[in-house]
């Protein structure tokens, strides 16, 4: 009898044992870490750091971002760097743009976001309308706003009357075409076209004519939602997609437009069926055909350069999207390709601002960033690099084409997650032919009220 | 004549099941345009740099980096819930006590409810107790059972296991714990086993929680490693992902390996009786 | 007197004390965000804001005015239903197969688990394009069979797309198999030499002795996929992302989204109830109906 008690007094022991081993590591840390965690999220980021020097002027801060292989290397280099000259630690947390947003929100709900942190320009609106989480960097007089284009700054990074992020890079819609395809199909175009939709089908026809087996526009759902019906749209009513007090300027007329444009363009046969390629719908680069030199136009981010190039296909230029004749807004989205803020809640936000001037100023951290980011948004930065030779030249010409022809500075709502999926969806369902362009767009003016409504509940 | 039916089925079926890995694993001597763009199995080209390329990994940690931690952080978490899975089953198959039957559905029904809304109120719980950045998300629940599968598991293998054994045993002058480790143990280990693979290879492949919960670089774990450095505006060099992909595979493979002797002589071929 | 008092306590709690581990971790760990879920689908949480309470409003809404909320429960209960009797029927069968004491059956055995190994690594997408695709590995082997065979896109075609990701839990049917191999070696072999000697054939035993006592890891195998097939969308997420008009929106893609995507977690929390209370119903009527067909041992 006692010992059956004994056996099982044991067993608790064994587990409990377990238990208190099991947390006895940080447990030195874990009530400090719970206060911490309720008065400022300041000690969470120096707990990370092995060595506890808290107070002086050891400084350790968290930089979070996504990117290429070559983007992570060149930005740690040049933390390490800052730390050289300034003795202020910087980690790097870096990952995949997959998921990171998630995360980041995550981050921010518990209180454990970074102190400077890499987004997407939309993200600030949705952030906003939630919370105040950034620095407004206008309050403190650490940024050189000299250097930036404010006009540009502010169209794409204020909320309000507050800046709450920095322009990295610049970006643009362009059409690019692929050079060996364009000589050998006798396609006439260049840096210098300008064509309107109309053109762009009639040149296509006589492509197509020409060339059954080559594809026109390589496309999938996303680009043709995001680079051909929405600047169809906004080309014809101007302006910005979502007001800011939740109202369209859009007409059912306009929409059924470019649904017809669309649905044109597929059964013209100058993109591929959305069947075929449903399957790299959001990884268009996976899809064989631009990669085996099949196509010879295509609608990206001027950014995406660098993702168009390989084995065989090595010589691709740009030039400007098409519009419509008689157009309302070129509807050519200049957005910057990242933004960056600064968490209101820093154990200093006096040295992420100086980082982040460093960062973005310096000529030393620009040289050793190089256009990891893209084509920087300062002059002074873009000037460093040609002079230095570290600037892709077609991707500068990309930019510089897409910016001469800048539509209007979308706010956030632009690109609202919602609204965007709604607006893909109907898309594909046209494309489809499960819903006529009238249908379609009478459709989509009815299922947008939804998250507009909730938009302006905020 | 019925072995020769069994092997030709056998081998018909596995040449399905593993024709397309088979592919995966020569795609990561490809270049991409071939691993999109064909469906031959043998690379036209031999692209032979992508492990090497891949295992030197992404600016400060190596590959080899990444998989330790992976052990780091899959091995307790697998362990922890194999032996405190195995006790809770043990309670809850063996004995009766108030409340048991609720006790029971409560457990299983957590399983029911969708991660996707737990995830925020769990983060905000760790957090408090500084967990953030740390493996303890993974590790401490694990000690407590909180994987009801398992639970679950264990309960109704202990279920399958005649009671007369425990009985005879509790003749004998063995306590609860004594029956369960000395007479119950050897008959359950497969079904240790099996709890002990699969907690292994589904933690060594959750991406999501283990993205939430790890912010340093220097801690994250494969399957986070392996998706670091894809981004859409640059060319991304497939085989290179596909190489580590596979290569993070080894561990999975070779634990599953070592364990499946169990699978094959279980203790019941050592005449208990039914 | 006092032995026997004490006797009594412990007989009943033995068991309780067993569950010690879990009942902490339930109330440490799990008890927390299970509640605030369900808080939360009371209200206008966006993960972010101060939300504040809206009564039934989340739940009135799903089912007046959530033109996807029906299309994603019926892809959902379609994707359950391809998913779970092949992947239980297969996993059985290959089981039983593995089971026999045949030279180099253990290669088999690793063989088969592979593909469970992958995932929802990010080569699935790759690989089930490689078969699926209109130029891919299935229409190639098709159009070699039957020559007037006109090829298409199988995961790009909106009737075939809740299949190809079904199937993708069918390819993954090992862990299911690992389960039925670890229970068949419970199975006494006398039982099996008792059988002999009463002169039954291989199929009688397999119907009176193997499948009586392998019905609690069945049971197990169905209540534990069909939980996890309800909420599951990996194979949705990574490879056709809900598309080709919806037919693959599965139920938790639709969460996921609601919750990470449009920030709307007190509505996503509110469909997570209500898919509990149908994978709860789900599991009582399974429950119900097995038992008298599961054989326990106790």
């Amino acid at each position: 009898m006692r010992k059956k008690r004994m056996m099982a007094l044991l067993l608790t022991g064994v587990i409990l044992a377990g238990v208190i081993t099991g947390c006895g590591n940080q447990q030195t840390e874990t009530p400090e870490a719970a206060e911490e965690t309720e008065t400022a999220q300041e000690q969470a980021s120096e707990e990370a750091q092995p060595q506890e020097e808290s107070g002086g002027e050891n400084v350790n801060l968290r930089f979070c971002w996504w990117g290429s292989d070559t983007r992570h290397e060149k930005t740690l280099e040049a933390l390490a760097k800052y730390e050289e000259l300034t003795g202020v630690h910087i980690e790097g947390e870096y990952s995949t743009i997959s998921s990171y947003y998630e995360k980041l929100v995550t981050q921010l709900a518990g209180g454990t976001a970074p102190d400077i942190i890499q987004l997407d320009y939309p993200w600030i609106t949705e952030l906003a309308a939630q919370g105040d989480f950034f620095v407004n960097l206008e309050e403190y007089d650490i940024i050189d706003f000299g250097k930036f284009d404010m006009d540009y700054t502010k169209g794409w990074c204020s909320e309000g009357d507050k800046l709450a992020a920095l322009p990295m890079a610049q970006n643009g819609f362009t059409l690019f075409f692929n050079r060996d395809v364009v000589k050998e199909t006798g396609l006439s175009i260049d840096e210098s076209t300008e064509w309107s939709w109309e053109d762009l089908i009639a040149e296509g026809e006589k492509f197509k004519a020409a060339n059954p087996d080559k594809v026109f526009l390589h496309s999938d759902l996303h680009t043709l939602e995001k680079n051909v019906f929405k600047p169809y749209v906004l080309q014809q009513c101007g302006g910005q997609w979502i007001n800011d007090d939740f109202t369209v300027n859009f007409t059912k007329e306009q929409l059924a437009n470019a649904y017809a444009y669309l649905l044109e363009l597929e059964e013209k046969d100058l993109i591929q069926p959305l069947e075929e390629t449903m399957a790299y719908n959001g990884n268009i680069d996976q899809n064989p055909i631009w990669a085996n030199g099949e196509a010879a136009l295509l609608i990206r981010w001027a950014s995406d350069y660098p993702s168009l190039i390989n084995d065989n296909v090595q010589d691709i230029g740009c030039c400007r999207l098409p519009v419509i004749e008689g157009a309302a807004d070129t509807g050519i989205n200049c957005k910057p390709s990242m933004v960056l803020a600064i968490n209101k809640d820093s154990v200093s936000v006096e040295e992420c601002l100086k980082f982040a001037n460093w960062m973005m100023t310096d000529e030393e951290a620009i040289k050793i960033l190089g256009d990891c980011r893209g084509v920087p948004a300062t002059a002074e930065a873009r000037g460093i690099l040609e002079e230095n030779d570290l600037l892709n030249p077609d991707l500068k010409t990309g930019i510089e084409i897409a910016s001469a022809n800048a539509g209007t500075a979308q706010n956030g709502y632009h690109d609202n997650s919602e609204i965007t999926s709604i607006s893909t969806e109907i898309l594909s369902r046209v494309l489809y032919k499960d819903l006529t362009p009238e249908e379609a767009a009478e459709e989509f003016l009815n299922t947008i009220q939804d998250p507009l409504a909730t938009l302006a509940g905020n | 004549m019925k072995k020769i039916l069994s092997y030709a089925f056998l081998c018909l079926v596995a040449l399905i099941m593993v024709y397309p890995l088979i592919w995966l694993v020569f795609s990561s001597f490809k270049p991409n345009s071939e691993i999109f763009g064909s469906i031959r199995l043998l690379p036209q080209k031999w692209q032979t740099d992508s492990y090497t390329l891949g295992w030197r990994g992404t600016g400060q940690n190596s590959f080899g980096r990444f998989l330790l931690n992976t052990l780091e952080l899959v091995v307790p978490t697998a362990a922890f819930t194999t032996i405190s899975s195995c006790l809770v089953g043990y309670g809850f198959a063996r004995f009766t006590f108030p409340m048991k039957k609720l006790l029971m559905m409560l457990m299983i029904s957590t399983l029911m409810l969708p991660n996707t809304v737990l995830i925020i109120p769990r983060f905000i719980l760790f957090n408090r107790l500084g967990w953030n950045d740390t493996y303890y998300p993974f590790i401490v629940p694990a000690l407590f059972a909180c994987t009801p599968f398992f639970i679950y598991m264990m309960i109704q293998f202990f279920r399958g296991i005649p009671r007369d054994l425990d009985d005879a045993a509790k003749i004998d002058g063995c306590s609860s714990f004594k029956t369960l480790i000395y007479v119950l143990l050897p008959i359950l280990k497969p079904a240790l086993f099996s709890a002990f693979l699969f907690q292994f290879i589904w933690t060594w492949n959750d991406f999501f929680n283990v993205l939430i919960y790890i912010s340093s670089v220097s801690k994250y774990p494969v399957s986070l490693a392996l998706r670091m450095s894809l981004d859409s505006a640059s060319a991304v060099n497939w085989s290179t992902v596909l190489a580590m992909s596979l290569v993070s595979m080894i561990p999975c493979i070779l634990v599953y390996m070592f364990g499946q002797k169990y699978l094959i002589d279980g203790m019941a071929t050592q005449g208990i009786k039914g | 007197m006092q032995n026997n008092k004490w006797k009594k306590w412990k007989r009943k709690y033995t068991g309780m004390f067993y569950l010690t581990p879990w009942i902490i971790g339930f109330l440490a760990f799990q008890l927390y965000p299970l509640v605030m879920s369900f808080l939360y689908s009371f209200t206008d949480f966006t993960m972010l804001n101060d939300y504040k309470f809206v009564g039934l409003q989340n739940y009135i809404k799903i089912f007046t005015n959530d033109r996807l909320f029906l299309k994603s429960m019926k892809a959902t209960f379609m994707y359950v239903a391809i998913a779970l009797p092949l992947k239980m029927i297969i996993s059985l069968f290959i089981a039983g197969l593995l089971n026999q004491k045949l030279k180099g059956i253990s290669i088999f055995k690793v063989v088969y688990y592979l593909p469970s190994i992958f995932g929802g690594s990010v080569a699935i997408t790759i690989l089930w394009r490689f078969i699926f695709m209109k130029t891919g590995l299935l229409n190639t082997l098709i159009g070699a069979v039957f020559s007037g065979y006109k090829a298409f896109d199988w995961i790009g075609s909106p009737k075939t797309s809740l299949p190809v990701i079904s199937l993708l839990q069918v390819w993954q049917f090992g862990s299911s198999m690992v389960l039925f191999l670890a229970g068949l070696k419970q199975v006494p072999d006398s039982l099996y030499e008792a059988a002999d000697i009463d002169g039954a054939n291989a199929v009688q035993k397999y119907f009176r002795i193997t499948l009586p006592m392998l019905s609690p890891i069945i049971l197990f195998n169905l209540v534990m996929q069909m939980i996890q097939l309800f909420q599951d969308f990996t194979a949705a997420f990574v490879i056709t992302g809900g598309g080709a008009l919806k037919e693959t929106y599965l139920y938790g893609l639709m969460l996921y989204e609601n919750g990470f995507r449009y920030f709307k977690m007190g509505y996503a929390s509110a469909q997570s109830w209500i898919l509990f209370v149908i994978i709860i119903l789900f599991t009582f009527a399974i429950f119900r109906l097995s038992d008298g067909l599961v054989h326990y041992e106790d």
